[in-house]
């Protein structure tokens, strides 16, 4: 009998990009999935298709566990979680779509100019952005909210302007190395209008998923900002719910043991963030294996 | 070298210093946009003749243009007078002076918290040493990522409380031992929204850094690893990412010493934000901006110390 020797070799790339992406399509599923249940939570509160009233008090069942009358259970005066969870994505929903929208629409503007023109527009946008990175946005948003009182709309507007240079670096990025690709030049150079080179070339061909990548994390951070300031007590009020200030309300009850109250509105909240993050990673283009030397 | 690493300092506190002005502009046109009239807040209008107003106004020098109130403003804010918080009527320096410490403390050490646990999980799944062990902590990553700050702090205090005995709710100072301190450390330093980011970052440059010649030679010739691997995989993207996600930990310290009751700069943001109390505000938003711009010099600094090359 001969004796095998198991060779054990470090894995080719080949392997490697595939053992990533079984892992990669596994998380970008979960992200699509979880956008799609809160877009349906969304339009179901919208049309009152809710298990309870949100605004529903039941003195006699308040702090209830989940059943199988209220599947999340009830808060301290027995409002329905579940419903109120449902209502709670209206307070991020188009707030955040707002501020997603405007970091896309004006950091592709900003990341075109600076991309294709960079000799005169790298400059501005640069200073934009080390600009927008020497703030923290809570403490930004903070002195918004102290100056101006604003509702939410407006604080995840200027979440969103602070985060259109972040969009506009990478498309100028993706474009400088872009413009030197041949095919580019040679549509140019054969009189192509610049608008179509930007628009179908550059923008649709290979921007898009740098754009989908932020649109993504986008709202991630939207949904996070907008509960964390609903938490602190600046963004959305009760009774009008939001997950941020439902698990603020539960707070006093979790200290004396009562658990839930905070637990379920927090459990949306880190399965959201947590799709649209996976999501967004899982889209991102595989980095160059090999570094150009 | 020295002298590298100094012209790269004193590029950067150029550029910090320019970005600031443009920052100070920023928050002095804001102010300006904001609705209510700044005479209110020092007389009562409505008992005033409007001479004697007109007179307070330009006491106040809110008669003058723009740009002079705009220098006027930052000359005092140069010489450290931020004016006097609304609410306690003490000089805002004094509060940002007693509460900064405490929180350049709690986010110094969740940063490095952060950056244990990411380089941890980093090299693990870069080397494929322990995949067992990487899979699990990156997936704790992301989880630790997802979940909200306060609710983990929630769940922090109430374990520490029940099980421990120990109430860790109160106080930097120092009265209250030494991991008292530690609590609100872990809940920022893993909860603070960056580790799947902070850990996906330094994979991919670890994995790149992986692949270069100069790594193979060393595993061909049986070197230690980490001696060839530690300037260009670790200290190298380690001193961006401090850079970067300082602003995060800062915003992330609003909520966590809201939480905790920490008496830092975060809970003063939360309170100043509360009682509408922009100068406070104001001064803090200054202060982060400072502390961010230094942490970008310090990168730069670093980066040229490691890699001469990069210095221009």
């Amino acid at each position: 009998m001969s004796t095998y020797v198991e060779v054990r070799s470090d894995p080719t790339l080949w392997e490697r990009i595939r053992s990533r992406k079984k892992g990669k399509s596994i998380a970008a599923a979960y992200g699509v999935l979880v956008a799609a249940f809160v877009t349906l939570a969304y339009l179901l509160s919208l049309a009152g298709w809710l298990p309870a009233d949100p605004d529903a008090m039941d003195l006699g069942a308040m702090n209830q566990l989940p059943s199988a009358s209220h599947l999340l259970g009830t808060d301290f005066v027995g409002r329905d979680l579940l419903s109120r969870a449902m209502v709670g994505t209206q307070a991020f929903f188009l707030p955040g779509l707002l501020s997603v929208g405007v970091s896309l629409l004006f950091g592709t503007l900003f990341g075109v100019l600076a991309g294709f023109w960079p000799e005169r527009f790298a400059t501005p946008v640069g200073l934009f952005l080390q600009l927008m990175e020497s703030l923290p946005k809570l403490v930004l948003v903070l002195l918004v909210i102290a100056l101006f009182r604003p509702d939410i709309y407006l604080i995840l507007l200027v979440v969103g302007v602070t985060n259109i240079p972040a969009t506009a670096e990478l498309l100028r990025a993706k474009i400088a190395t872009l413009k030197r690709k041949s095919y580019i030049e040679a549509a140019l150079a054969l009189g192509v209008h610049p608008a179509r080179v930007i628009g179908k070339h550059i923008l649709w061909l290979h921007g898009r998923g740098v754009l989908l990548v932020q649109a993504t994390v986008g709202m991630g951070e939207a949904i996070l900002i907008e509960t964390s300031l609903s938490y602190l007590g600046f963004g959305v009020q009760e009774p009008t719910p939001s997950w941020g200030n439902m698990v603020a309300l539960g707070k006093d009850y979790f200290f004396r043991g009562e658990l839930w109250v905070s637990t379920a509105p927090a459990i949306p909240i880190l399965l959201t963030v947590l799709g649209f993050y996976l999501l967004g990673d899982a889209l991102r283009e595989p980095i160059a294996e090999r570094r150009a030397s | 070298m020295l002298k590298r690493i100094g012209t790269t300092v004193l590029q950067e506190a150029i550029r910090s210093g320019g970005l600031l002005l443009v920052v100070t502009f920023g928050m002095f046109a804001l102010l300006s946009l904001a609705p209510g009239d700044p005479v209110s807040m020092y007389v009562n209008v409505q008992s005033l003749s409007p001479e004697e107003v007109e007179a307070v106004r330009h006491e106040l020098g809110l008669d003058r243009s723009f740009p002079v109130r705009y220098g006027a403003w930052l000359s005092r804010i140069a010489q450290g007078d931020f004016g006097t918080s609304l609410r306690s009527g003490r000089p805002v320096a004094q509060d940002l002076w007693e509460t900064g410490w405490r929180t350049l403390l709690l986010t110094g050490s969740a940063m490095v918290l952060t950056l244990l646990f990411s380089s941890v999980t980093a090299y693990l799944s870069a080397t494929e040493r322990h995949p067992r062990w990487a899979s699990a902590l990156t997936a704790a990553g992301y989880g630790l990522s997802g979940v909200p700050v306060y609710w983990l702090g929630y769940v922090v205090i109430y374990v520490a409380t029940t099980r421990f005995n120990v109430f860790p709710v109160m106080s930097g100072t120092s009265t209250s031992g030494a991991w008292m301190f530690l609590v609100p450390v872990f809940v920022l330093g893993l909860g603070n929204g960056t580790v799947s980011e902070v850990t996906r970052h330094l994979r991919g440059h670890l994995e790149t850094v992986l692949t270069e010649d100069y790594i193979r030679t060393a595993r061909a010739k049986g070197a230690r690893l980490w001696r060839h691997l530690y300037k260009d995989g670790f200290v190298m993207p380690l001193s961006s990412l401090v850079a970067s996600k300082t602003p995060y930990l800062l915003g992330g310290a609003v909520i966590v010493e809201q939480v905790f009751n920490w008496p830092g700069m975060g809970r003063l943001a939360w309170q100043a934000a509360l009682d509408r109390d922009y100068p406070v505000l104001l001064g803090i938003t200054l202060v982060a901006a400072l502390v961010i711009r230094a942490g970008h010099m310090l990168k730069e600094a670093t980066q040229v110390a490691v890699n001469p090359q990069l210095a221009s």
